[in-house]
């Protein structure tokens, strides 16, 4: 019979990894980014209280993380500012997405694209290809008209796009 | 020429072949952690099964029974039969809840006064000592109260 944490880790366990690529976003790390997926999860609980407990619907939790990371965000700003003497590195190794296949050049160029776009334009990619939202539902997420989610995809698209049709140039060129 | 929809399902297609990673093993257990502390309590509740009570059982049958009777002979009689349960009067008062003053009326003498319609609630407490639940029973009346006027002259 199944608990009512039971039912929650199940429901991390399919929606962790998108939950945590949206974070990603939000984040500077990858630490950070499962410490915003917690901090979201613990909200979402109480949330939740009220209704039973059931576990919550993928576009509340993603505006949570949102919501989180903002907070996360402005914090982390303050404490740059206080130490600006501190160098931050990038790891460079420290990617949002893994290829199914190895060896994919095309995907691993794209997933570097995906990273490098901006904000507005990667996080409705995200909800959309990886969480499975609706235009409407990342229009509420976002708090954005549908119609502006939706141009925001096909800008990103268009955007990545450019990216793989620059590799298959390059490779001719190199052949 | 490739279209628009053509470049879209190109790209579309290279991204599925992007997953992304789970959380780390170490950030699994710490949240999963929490999830059970989350629902430690309420769990608890849900799953394990009462101690058997059966003392507790028949008590709380026994005390409805008495309840329902007690409110079965006062309903029929008036009169709380309590003795024979375990209840035990604690405490009883009555309050007047509202006075009307009605027409001018003649009682069995000739006597010429006011009538008031008087309601009054009677508030009795019972308890039972073996269990400690204690119950209160209402019972409203309506009373006509004559005031006869002294004649003072002819």
């Amino acid at each position: 019979m199944d608990t009512l944490a039971q039912t929650w880790k199940l429901w991390l366990a399919e929606n962790g990894p998108r939950l945590l690529l949206f974070a990603r976003g939000w984040s500077n790390n990858r630490q950070d980014a499962e410490d915003l997926v917690q901090d979201a999860i613990l909200r979402m609980w109480h949330h939740q209280a009220d209704k039973g407990g059931i576990t919550p619907d993928l576009p509340l939790v993603f505006s949570t993380i949102r919501f989180c990371g903002l907070s996360h965000h402005r914090s982390e700003s303050r404490r740059r500012k206080r130490e600006e003497s501190v160098i931050y590195l990038s790891d460079f190794k420290d990617f949002w997405l893994d290829p199914v296949l190895e060896e994919d050049e095309e995907a691993t160029v794209l997933r570097e694209a995906v990273q490098k776009l901006s904000q507005k334009l990667r996080e409705v990619v995200v909800m959309k290809f990886w969480g499975g939202l609706t235009f409407l539902q990342i229009a509420e997420t976002l708090e954005i008209s549908p119609n502006t989610a939706a141009s925001r995809y096909r800008y990103a698209i268009q955007e990545l796009s450019h990216e793989l049709r620059c590799i298959k140039e390059e490779r001719r060129h190199a052949n | 020429m490739p279209t628009d929809a053509m470049r879209v399902e190109a790209v579309e297609a290279v991204l599925a072949r992007l997953m992304p990673p789970a959380l780390s093993h170490h950030r699994q257990c710490d949240i999963e952690e929490m999830l059970d502390e989350l629902a430690g309590p309420v769990a608890e509740e849900v799953i394990s099964p009462a101690k058997p009570k059966p003392h507790r059982g028949f008590m709380l049958a026994g005390l409805a029974a008495g309840v329902a009777g007690l409110l079965a002979v006062v309903f029929f009689t008036g009169t709380p039969a309590v003795s024979s349960l375990a209840f035990v009067l604690t405490d009883e008062s009555e309050r007047v809840e509202s006075v009307e003053r009605q027409e001018w009326q003649e009682d069995s003498t000739g006597a010429l006064g006011h009538a008031y319609a008087v309601s009054v609630k009677k508030l009795s407490h019972y308890k039972d000592s073996e269990t400690g639940i204690s119950i209160q029973i209402e019972e409203t009346r309506r009373e006509t109260v004559f005031v006869s006027t002294p004649i003072s002259h002819f």
